[in-house]
């Protein structure tokens, strides 16, 4: 447009818009800090709003309604075969996106903080370098690194886009129902994005490397859901690998090593989902003196510094536990500590959260990591189909279980499987990082009947006063 | 587990004291009482005993640092070094296990994990109140756990009131204010200026008057400049000297006694005392005559509590001595100058002197001083106006006795200059307590009972 | 209020007073349709119209020779050009016609126009884009020439020259664009022309700039306050024609010493004649030369060495240093 360069200067400069990105940016308004938020897309939101998060949740809502008009039969209520119309399915997402979207535009103009779409790279410690906006550069007192993360390519697959092989983001398009879909991955956005295709049609076969779903997560948590997706899916197929794929005009020809028969199959799509890698390249990281791991992540402390004192990076490009609530906390870190304050990371208890019909979630210390590192705990669970709340919604396929420090009874951690996980898990959260005692959860009424209840009483369990379950001591 | 031993309180007013040196080494086994270092305090050096029986688990200090009452200086592990292979799902520990050191701190039970290499990485800083150190997050709420970052606290160290260690906000508010009440500088003056406290506690001690100092030009500008730190002996005489100049008018009586009589007393009986192992010097006699001059006037080995508005009058006579060290202005106390005898005496100072001179001498040893001498003689000097040693009320100096013309009376009565051995004496006096007239009578006293060793006999105590 | 930047600020004005008072139009190339090449125009064809934002041809003699008409005529007319490099081509109507219609007219007529443009270095740009010549319209008597030095003053000062009766000169930083953004009150606000802002109070030394330059006059100020405990003023002249004395002069008075900064050339700059002003007011002040830290006597250079031509902090609290010491 116009010849010349244009320096614009700014407290704090962060580089993705993401929800960390985001998150971050208009914490450091709210303190009063002057903040420039860079993103290659029109709006903030990132992978998350865009292609990710909020699109897949919008489509396991319809997942889910699908599935309770097929067993409301049971209840005296029968509807008739759906039909499915993806353009407006589509666009009923693309709306549920953009109100998002257009929302976090007008927080980030009403907080002062100014959005600029264009890409970013550093030219040194203290300036980045803008493709694609009237501003050329930006020279910031301090930077916070949000760039993310995108669908891994490790595994040596090459996704064309809209070609019949798709990652995460050519899924969330659904470009059309396929006839069979092969879904290659055991973590939640194959099973989440595996179950969507399922209930609008699709034959669905998953295929897993290691012999079980859902690594993470306590076996006794996945169990519940691997039944009920074994009826959804055509096929769940464990220490299984692809060592070829071929793709077709109108097919793709897979073939396979491991437990899985035939050994050669044809499929219309493959969608692969088997892991996430950090956005660390062409951002100019090597003008500055931001370290990377060697797996590729970039290093911070849990003030989430780098190896530059005037870098800081937070969320998937950092590592960890890649979740979206996650990067905000540590958004918020980053900024409060840029404001001066003595903010640091120290979440006890991170919940984690599987959209699957029924939910899994968890949150603080694994009965399988507890175990790991010898901690001395006691467990206990509450098996859904003593809980009233879940029989009235025929969803009975599910269980709460608290870990406890044996000592102390210290509540470590909790994990539940069923409709709705993901709210319940919050109380667990809560109680862990407060510190609680399974006699605090156990000592609190819980509404009857609700889904809630279970939690109170797997800790009632624990103390011996349950109710809806015989106590075990 | 670890025990940390930490400089103790040494005494009144005594906060810090430099190491002088490390008597044990990391790996030894010590037994409780047996010296571990030396430490030098103001102007003696105190040997430290160990608090424990154990072996040496870290050492917090070297020589040459000071370190300051409740420093921790030695870190103990416990008898026999704890298992470092903890085998999963070990017992925690029982209350009645934990040594009472804090006796209101709620016991907190501590879960111990097998250990990872973490522990010895966390911070490197032994807990103030908390004797072992806690592994694994400390329970508190978040906020709890924000409130402890604002206020800079380490939760680790803060004594737990909620159920099963849960750490509560009122938990950490308490504990923070408690380190800050513990900073507080030892000398309680009105101050001035916002330097850190232990600079201002130096400068405050060095000039307690409450004045405000400017500040001081840089030096360097016009040439070259060294710095040497006050410490030790040199730290403690400023803050004597400054408190003492500040507080007590000072007046000084200055006259000269005639000696000459002394001295061949003193030379005739010299060897004998020598073979007894002490040394006749003129100080000696000096003792002997204010403690008679003292008896005499009883205001004279007295303190003014300004506070209460009365004299305390001592019915002791413990008078110190000042003598040079190569550091410094030490001066050791003599009890009882009126009950020991010339040779008694003689001995004492001797010895007490050549201890003062290789730093052996102990604390209490300076201390209950009800008057001081201060005899320059043997270095030479005439005349002076010597500083009351605080809080006592008069100090007698001496200066170098030399041989000058005199008038004296002859035996018939004519004036006549003779050849005799004058000593300067100069008598400060704090004028609170005594007057012009009170110096110049005490002053009188020495001289008539220095004068003539005869007198001396008869009058003194 | 917002956080917005200078072009945001020029915009809002130009808005606001064409909001106030329909005599008011924008003429210019790119102006309308493109919204100005650096987006000061932005979407103000689409609210006000043809009639009164119009895309002229490309030539600036008519630009300025038109705006003088229709200023003569009754409407307050605010021409673009697009860099100040481009102007000498209006130059003669400004000179001779601009300057002197009151003149000439024995105050029957005036020409209440604004003639802005883009000027001054920092942005690494192409030959004719860079150089700043405002002593050339300072020395021609009935034109004002006004400088702003941020987002908020430079709103309130086009607002005055918009509602100027008489003809001013309006320079905006291109390096001061997007450079940083400031709060600026949605309610007009207006700065009068031909005062001088009192940007920092002090007591040693009186540093005197304007434009683009305050702002390392103003970090220069600090280093010397944090290196030196020198307490500098500083003083943005805002208007360089007709030129505040009144302030500066008040200031040497106290301090006893004086620098001077703009990018300009240094000889025959606006330096010389605050220098001047200064030793005619104030001489017997002044307790050592005074400085100036400009540019070069050279044509600005491109990329490679703009940043060497263009005064910085380290050069002018050299300059303040060496002053300060004599």
């Amino acid at each position: 447009m116009v010849m010349g360069e244009f320096t614009q200067e700014t407290d704090v400069a962060v580089i993705g818009g993401g929800p960390g990105g985001y998150a971050a940016a208009f914490r450091a308004a709210d303190l009063g800090l002057d903040v420039i938020l860079i993103d290659d897309g029109p709006r903030p939101g990132g992978v998350c709003l865009f292609r990710g998060c909020i699109p897949s949740k919008a489509f396991l809502h319809i997942s889910e309604l699908l599935h309770d008009t097929k067993i409301a039969k049971n209840m005296g209520l029968t509807f008739e075969k759906p039909s499915i119309d993806l353009d407006a399915l589509r666009k009923w997402k693309n709306s549920v996106v953009d109100r998002l979207t257009n929302g976090l535009m007008k927080l980030s103009e009403r907080r002062g903080v100014q959005f600029i779409q264009a890409r970013a790279r550093f030219e040194d410690s203290g300036t980045i370098r803008l493709q694609g906006s009237d501003v050329t550069h930006i020279k910031f007192k301090h930077a916070i690194l949000a760039s993310g993360s995108r669908p891994s390519t490790k595994r040596g697959i090459d996704f064309k886009e809209g070609g019949r092989v798709m990652d995460s983001t050519g899924a969330l398009d659904i470009p059309e129902i396929p006839k069979r879909l092969l879904v290659v991955g055991g973590g939640y956005i194959a099973l989440e994005l595996g179950s969507v295709y399922a209930s609008l049609g699709s034959e669905t076969h998953v295929i897993v490397r290691s012999e079980r779903l859902l690594r993470g997560a306590d076996l006794d948590l996945v169990r519940p859901l691997q039944k009920k997706l074994e009826g959804l899916f055509a096929g769940i197929h464990f220490h299984t690998e692809i060592t070829e794929l071929k793709e077709q005009n109108d097919k793709v020809e897979v073939t396979f090593d491991g437990e899985i028969e035939p050994k050669s199959q044809s499929f219309d799509r493959v969608l692969v989902a088997v892991g996430r890698e950090p956005n660390t390249e062409d951002l100019g990281l090597e003008n500055t003196k931001v370290k990377i791991n060697k797996r590729g992540f970039v290093e911070a402390d849990d003030q989430q510094k780098t190896a530059d004192e005037k870098i800081y990076a937070i969320g998937d490009v950092v590592g960890g536990a890649m979740l979206a609530h996650k990067a905000m906390k540590e958004g918020k870190v980053a900024a409060e500590v840029i404001a001066g304050k003595p903010s640091e990371y120290d979440v006890r208890a991170l919940p984690a959260v599987v959209y699957t019909d029924p939910q899994v979630a968890w949150t603080g210390l694994t009965e399988e990591k507890a175990r790991e590192d010898g901690v001395e705990i006691k467990v206990t669970r509450f098996p859904w189909k003593f809980a009233g709340r879940a029989i009235t919604m025929e969803a009975p396929e599910g269980m709460t279980k608290m870990i406890i420090e044996a000592s102390s009874g210290r509540l470590l951690g909790m994990g539940i499987v069923g409709r709705d996980a993901e709210t319940l898990i919050a109380e667990g959260t809560l109680a862990v990082e407060m510190g609680a005692l399974a006699e605090d959860v156990g000592l609190t009424v819980h509404a009857h009947p609700t889904l809630s209840e279970t939690e109170g009483e797997a800790a009632e369990v624990f103390l011996g006063s349950s109710t809806h379950i015989l106590p075990k001591t | 587990m670890s025990r940390s031993f930490k400089l103790p309180d040494l005494g009144e007013g005594i906060h810090e004291g430099e190491i002088i040196s490390i008597l044990v080494k990391v790996g030894d086994s010590v037994e409780e009482g047996a010296p571990i270092m030396e430490v030098e305090t103001d102007k003696a050096t105190v040997e430290i005993p160990s608090p424990f029986t154990g072996s040496i688990e870290a050492i917090k200090c070297e020589p040459g640092d000071i370190v300051h009452v409740g420093d921790a200086l030695v870190i103990f592990s416990g008898d026999g070094a704890e298992a470092e292979e903890a085998p999963a799902g070990k017992k925690p520990e029982k209350e009645a296990e934990r040594k009472p050191e804090e006796a209101e701190r709620k016991p907190a039970e501590t879960e111990e994990k097998k250990p990872e290499a973490k522990p010895e990485e966390k911070k490197e800083k032994v807990p103030a109140k908390a004797p072992e150190k806690r592994e694994g997050p400390v329970p508190a709420s978040p906020a709890t756990r924000r409130l402890a970052r604002e206020l800079g606290v380490d939760l680790r160290d803060i004594p737990a009131s909620g159920p099963e260690g849960l750490v509560t906000a009122e938990d950490v508010r308490s504990f923070a204010e408690g380190v800050k009440a513990k900073e507080k500088p030892a000398v309680t003056e009105p101050t001035e200026k916002e330097a850190p406290a232990e600079e201002r506690e130096v400068s405050l001690a060095l000039s307690p008057t409450g004045v405000a100092i400017p500040e001081l030009p840089d030096f360097a500008k016009w040439g070259e400049v060294e710095r040497i730190p006050v410490r030790s002996i040199r730290k403690a005489t400023a803050r004597q000297m400054a408190l003492a100049w500040s507080q007590i008018p000072h007046v000084t009586s200055h006259d000269s006694i005639d000696v000459t009589k002394l001295e061949a007393f003193r030379q005739k009986h010299k060897a004998e005392v020598e073979a007894k192992g002490g040394k006749l010097s003129v100080t000696v006699f000096a003792l002997k005559a204010a403690a008679t001059a003292l008896r005499a006037f009883p205001n004279f080995n007295a303190t003014l509590d300004v506070k209460a508005g009365e004299i305390v009058r001592k019915k002791y006579y413990h008078i110190g001595v000042a003598a040079q060290t190569g550091e410094g202005l030490v001066v050791p106390v003599i009890r009882d100058v009126d009950r020991k005898s010339v040779i008694e005496l003689s001995i004492e100072l001797t010895e007490l002197v050549e201890r003062t001179r290789n730093r052996k001498v102990l604390i209490d040893e300076m201390r209950g001083g009800t008057f001081t001498i201060t005899n320059v003689g043997p270095l030479g000097g005439g005349h002076f106006n010597p500083i009351i040693n605080y809080p006592e009320v008069a100090i007698m100096g001496m200066g170098q006795a030399r041989m000058q013309a005199v008038v004296i009376n002859n035996d018939e009565g004519a004036h006549e200059i003779a050849p005799r051995l004058m000593m300067p004496i100069s008598l400060t006096i704090d004028h609170r307590v005594l007057d012009g007239a009170d110096a110049i009578a005490f002053v009188n006293k020495v001289k008539e009972v220095l004068q003539d060793p005869d007198e001396l006999l008869m009058a003194m105590v | 209020m917002a956080k917005m930047t200078m072009v945001q600020a020029l915009n809002l004005a130009l808005r606001q007073q064409m909001e106030k008072d329909d005599s008011v139009v924008i003429l210019g190339e790119d102006v309308g349709r493109d919204g100005g090449v650096f987006r000061v125009t932005d979407e103000l064809l689409d609210k006000f119209g043809p009639e009164r934002v119009i895309d002229t041809p490309l030539a600036e003699s008519g630009i300025a020779g038109m705006s003088i008409g229709m200023a003569v005529y009754g409407l307050k007319p605010v021409c673009e050009i697009q860099f100040s490099g481009f102007s000498y081509f209006s130059f003669h109507q400004i000179e001779s016609h601009a300057s002197r219609m009151r003149w000439r007219s024995q105050g029957r007529f005036t020409v209440p126009m604004v003639l802005r443009c883009p000027y001054g270095g920092g942005v690494r740009a192409l030959e004719h884009h860079s150089e700043s010549r405002e002593a050339f319209y300072a020395h021609i008597p009935g034109l004002k020439m006004v400088i702003p030095s941020g987002p908020r003053n430079a709103r309130a000062l086009l607002a005055s020259a918009i509602q100027d009766p008489d003809p001013v000169i309006f320079f905006e930083g291109k390096a001061l664009y997007r450079a940083f953004r400031e709060e600026v009150p949605e309610e007009e606000e207006t700065l009068p022309l031909g005062k001088s802002h009192l940007a920092r109070e002090g007591k040693d030394l009186t540093m005197i700039s304007y434009g683009a330059m305050m702002r390392p006059t103003m970090e220069a100020a600090e280093i010397l306050k944090e290196k030196d405990g020198v307490e500098a003023e500083v003083i943005d002249l805002m208007t360089i024609s007709p030129l505040d004395d009144e302030l500066f002069t008040k200031s040497v008075k106290k301090t006893g010493r004086a620098v001077i900064v703009h990018e300009a050339p240094r000889s025959f700059g606006a330096g010389a004649e605050i220098i001047s002003r200064i030793m005619e007011k104030s001489f017997f002040y002044l307790e050592a030369p005074i400085a100036r830290v400009t540019g070069y006597d050279v044509v600005i250079p491109l990329f490679a060495r703009e940043n060497a031509y263009l005064p910085d902090a380290q050069r002018i609290t050299r300059a303040a240093r060496r002053i300060l010491s004599s």
